[in-house]
């Protein structure tokens, strides 16, 4: 096979080099249109993060079926988040008013649990924002927390930090 | 035969002119870019210098975790571009008011003993135009407008309560 056969068959060199190019000018565009986002990236202060996710709805079984010390990660972003570290179980409940005063009364809901997973792991203060393995993280965020002994989509209640010692 | 192969290997999987190729791709993504961002540009090309812009999100229902997750002096963001958009000023809680049906039908609002409405008021900087405000090349922001909103520990959705150029 000589060089011009080669040549006519598959992607040369300058194929790829094109093929980059169209994949650089369109990540470009992209940044353009969806906006500027700043990821700032290193840099950042070594933390250890101490946050809470708050599982709803769990029947007696699975909310005590937490492992501590076992690892979590996000499901959604794939982000591992640290470790077990405690785990809190009170009985599920909601607000419902009265019907006649329109009160509004804290009603437990029978054989329904609510679990608090605390865990503990390592992050980064980085430009204002606490982020561990890229998951930025904040009370309010919405995590779906994978874990050995249990898992489910909730709310982190509960953040703080203090710096690493290096 | 020499000739034959020089031109083969111009052109791209042996087809298009790579030169030419290359120069479509860059005008295609260019134009597209342009008239894209264009427009929102436009609205904001008139007003050169930044202003100081005071503005209010307010969160509800939260809980006190969210009401204690902020305080004066953290930087606020933006969370769906990442950028920061200002600096947190003050922020208040009262009691959420929830709608409560009573057994006659009627609607009423009650304050709820464990839910709060929380406002983080903050000042940006940003442009005016004739959309509104931009803080900080982020966000065009007006009363009643949702933000996902961020701080050093908070996320969490919030809408615009008040925006104005500080005084």
């Amino acid at each position: 096979m000589n060089k011009t056969t080669r040549r006519r068959r598959g992607i040369n060199f300058f194929d790829l080099f094109v093929l980059l190019m169209v994949v650089a000018v369109l990540l470009v565009a992209a940044y353009f249109i969806n906006g500027s986002k700043r990821i700032t990236t290193g840099g950042g202060t070594p933390v250890t993060v101490t946050y809470s996710v708050e599982i709803k709805n769990l029947s007696e079984q699975v909310s005590k079926s937490a492992v501590i010390g076992s690892a979590v990660r996000d499901g959604v972003r794939k982000a591992s988040l640290g470790k077990v570290k405690r785990v809190e179980i009170v009985p599920m409940w909601y607000m419902k008013n009265d019907l006649e005063t329109g009160e509004i009364k804290r009603v437990e809901v029978d054989g329904r649990y609510t679990a608090t997973v605390v865990c503990e792991a390592q992050g980064e203060l980085r430009g204002g924002r606490i982020v561990i393995n890229e998951f930025t993280i904040g009370v309010g965020s919405e995590i779906a927390l994978q874990s050995e002994g249990i898992s489910g989509t909730g709310y982190c209640v509960a953040l703080d930090y203090v710096e690493t010692q290096q | 035969m020499g000739k034959r192969n020089t031109g083969k290997s111009t052109k791209l999987f042996g087809l298009f002119n790579l030169l030419d190729l290359l120069i479509l791709v860059f005008l295609f993504a260019l134009v597209g870019t342009l008239v894209l961002r264009s427009n929102l540009k436009e609205s904001f090309a008139g007003t050169a210098d930044d202003v100081t812009i005071d503005f209010s999100v307010r969160v509800e229902p939260v809980r006190v975790m969210t009401y204690m997750a902020v305080k004066e002096g953290d930087p606020l963001f933006d969370d769906e571009t990442g950028v920061q958009i200002g600096t947190v000023t003050r922020v208040t809680a009262t009691p959420y008011l929830r709608e409560a049906t009573l057994i006659d039908g009627t609607m009423v609002t009650s304050p709820d003993p464990e839910y709060l409405t929380v406002i983080i008021y903050a000042q940006g900087t940003g442009k005016k135009g004739e959309l509104g405000f931009m803080l900080n090349g982020s966000r065009l922001c007006s009363p009643g407008g949702n933000i996902k909103v961020g701080s050093t520990k908070l996320a969490t959705n919030g809408r615009f309560e008040t925006v104005e150029a500080a005084s």
